[in-house]
């Protein structure tokens, strides 16, 4: 026995095909212990216990007999799971920060502009140029329709002669 | 009648009594606190064949529940 499955206490039953060993809560907490299994329990049986308070204890068992070191290999297997997953953890804590301001961005930039906050005042600014630019062309547009001559003649009288027959 | 414990630090009752709606075919559940654990007690009126591949297929359902609806 190494000194790993001393400070694991690891009991193998051949006979059960089971392999139970015990992890410490402050190095592999609930949540990292749950993603471990997640892994692994659709391909053995998992039970996991905390008999005492600084102790979780993992039960593998698997679903075909299998030989010690299928236990041993199936046990090295989770123990690198649950470090994947500390270490998947530990990066996921320290962008924190960093996921929050790319995903507060999207969703602003993926939201229509009335939706959004107070604007910059250059962008305010531009826009009521556009508008005041726009209004003066419709201005302009009304003086020309006054001064207009209309004075050709009305439909009845067909000054265009567009009531001629096509031959 | 058979006996399987739950810790309460890693096992809630809601996911405990969600597998016997799953299960209730095998036989009869009830659920009883004690300490720091929930016992279940499956009364299957000696129909399971094969009890013990019973016990560790609730107990990997009710671990599933615990990781499926486990906090990120």
């Amino acid at each position: 026995m190494n000194n790993f499955e001393k400070s694991s206490k690891t009991r193998i039953n051949t006979k059960d095909s089971e392999i139970v060993f015990s992890v410490h809560p402050k190095i592999y907490p609930k949540e990292v212990l749950l993603k471990a299994c997640y892994i692994i329990v659709d391909k053995v049986y998992v039970y996991i216990d905390a008999p005492k308070k600084d102790e979780f204890t993992v039960l593998l068992k698997t679903k075909t007999r299998s030989t010690k070191k299928q236990l041993e290999a199936l046990r090295n297997e989770f123990l690198n799971e649950l470090l994947n997953a500390s270490v998947r953890k530990e990066i996921a804590q320290k962008n924190k920060t960093i996921i929050e301001y790319i995903v507060g961005g999207a969703i602003n930039a993926a939201l229509p502009s009335s939706s959004k906050g107070p604007q910059e005042p250059s962008r305010a600014n531009s826009d009521e140029d556009d508008i005041k630019k726009i209004e003066q062309e419709i201005e302009a547009l009304k003086k020309e329709l006054e001064q207009e001559d209309f004075s050709a003649g009305t439909y009845e009288e067909d000054p265009l002669n567009i009531k001629r027959p096509l031959q | 009648m058979l006996t399987i414990p739950f810790h309460k630090n890693l096992y809630s009752q809601a996911h405990i009594e969600a597998a016997f709606e799953q299960f209730k075919d095998f036989g009869k559940f009830e659920i009883r606190s004690k300490g720091q654990y929930f016992h279940v007690s499956v009364d299957d009126d000696g129909q399971l064949d094969d009890a013990e591949i019973f016990i560790s297929e609730f107990k990997n359902y009710v671990l599933y529940l615990e990781i499926a609806h486990a906090q990120p």
